[in-house]
């Protein structure tokens, strides 16, 4: 059976091996610090990159919409775009109306004239 | 900006001035802290070329993560250690049974050569040993007794209470004791 010995000799002991190592340098290559910051360069330049893009990308939606006159102005535009359609689409006969077409009312209008007219003459001539 | 002139700028400082696209800073935090963050990694991993990987890893993440980096909330010191114990460890585990019986034997095993060091040997005795120990525990006594870490900032690194950080360095080191004992006449102990 292994002797136990108490934690402050055994440390005492591990403390000769633990300065050894202690004292063994392991100083990096040129070579890899070069490489270390060529990697931090590459990132930077990555950064700045996929920045340009994130920006031009943005650059033409806001160009479109400065010449459009704004958020207003597009707002304004696409309401009355799907007005126009939905006139379009929903209420066919109202076309008739507005050209001229429909002559329903117009007779209803001319004989209630006319009744009236035939009505007074009738009282003049008793 | 020369890079003498940002010794005195603190890590989150450079930090800020690296995610607004300076050089110079980039510089100033890889001289800072890639020299120790290789360091920690070839303790770890025994092998330079794989430790120059993990510590080009890490400093590549903090690179990315700098536009995000939250000022006082963390030591970039503290992340950078947090980051290369995990990827050290990540590689221990997946070395751990088939490459065990590759780790080499203690140099004093070896045909011994006059001009090598004792210290060297002990050193080299040393990590032939740590290398034997679970992941963890060789990384909490890494961290203590070589990088000479306080043990709250060991329990940040390693996510841990600072119990269980005594807990770790304490099986680690009665294990190291254990191993090294019968070496110690051979490295001129006794």
């Amino acid at each position: 059976m292994m002797e136990k010995k108490p934690d402050t000799e055994r440390d005492k002991d591990l403390a000769v091996f633990f300065d050894a190592a202690k004292g063994v340098e392991y100083t990096p290559s040129a070579a890899f610090m070069d490489v270390v910051v060529a990697d931090a360069l590459d990132q930077t330049d990555a950064r700045a990159k996929s920045a340009l893009g994130q920006k031009a990308s943005t650059s033409w939606r806001v160009a479109l919409l400065r010449n459009i006159g704004g958020w207003k102005s597009a707002t304004a535009l696409a309401a009355s775009a799907f007005i126009g359609v939905t006139a379009g689409y929903a209420a066919p006969d109202a076309l008739d109306y507005i050209s001229g077409d429909q002559t329903g009312v117009e007779t209803v209008a001319e004989d209630s004239f006319s009744a009236a007219f035939d009505i007074a003459a009738l009282f003049r001539e008793g | 900006m020369a890079l003498d002139a940002m010794n005195d700028v603190s890590d989150d400082a450079l930090m800020v001035l690296y995610a607004n696209g300076d050089a110079q800073a980039a510089r100033a935090l890889t001289y800072r802290h890639a020299p120790r963050v290789l360091a920690l990694s070839r303790r770890l991993l025994r092998d330079m070329a794989e430790a120059e990987d993990v510590a080009q890893d890490a400093m590549l993440r903090l690179w990315k993560v700098a536009p995000e980096w939250r000022q006082g909330e963390a030591k970039v010191s503290t992340w950078l250690y947090r980051v290369t114990s995990n990827l050290c460890i990540d590689r221990l585990r997946k070395k751990r049974g088939t490459h065990l019986d590759d780790i080499p034997e203690p140099a004093d095993d070896k045909p011994s050569v006059e001009s090598l060091m004792q210290s060297h040997d002990r050193a080299t005795a040393l990590q032939a040993a740590m290398a034997q120990l679970p992941a963890r525990q060789n990384l909490a006594v890494t961290l203590r007794h070589i990088e000479e870490l306080p043990n709250p900032q060991i329990a940040q690194i390693m996510d841990i209470s600072v119990d269980a950080v005594e807990s770790l360095t304490a099986r680690g080191k009665r294990t190291l004791a254990g191993l090294l004992s019968g070496q110690k006449e051979k490295l001129g102990l006794e």
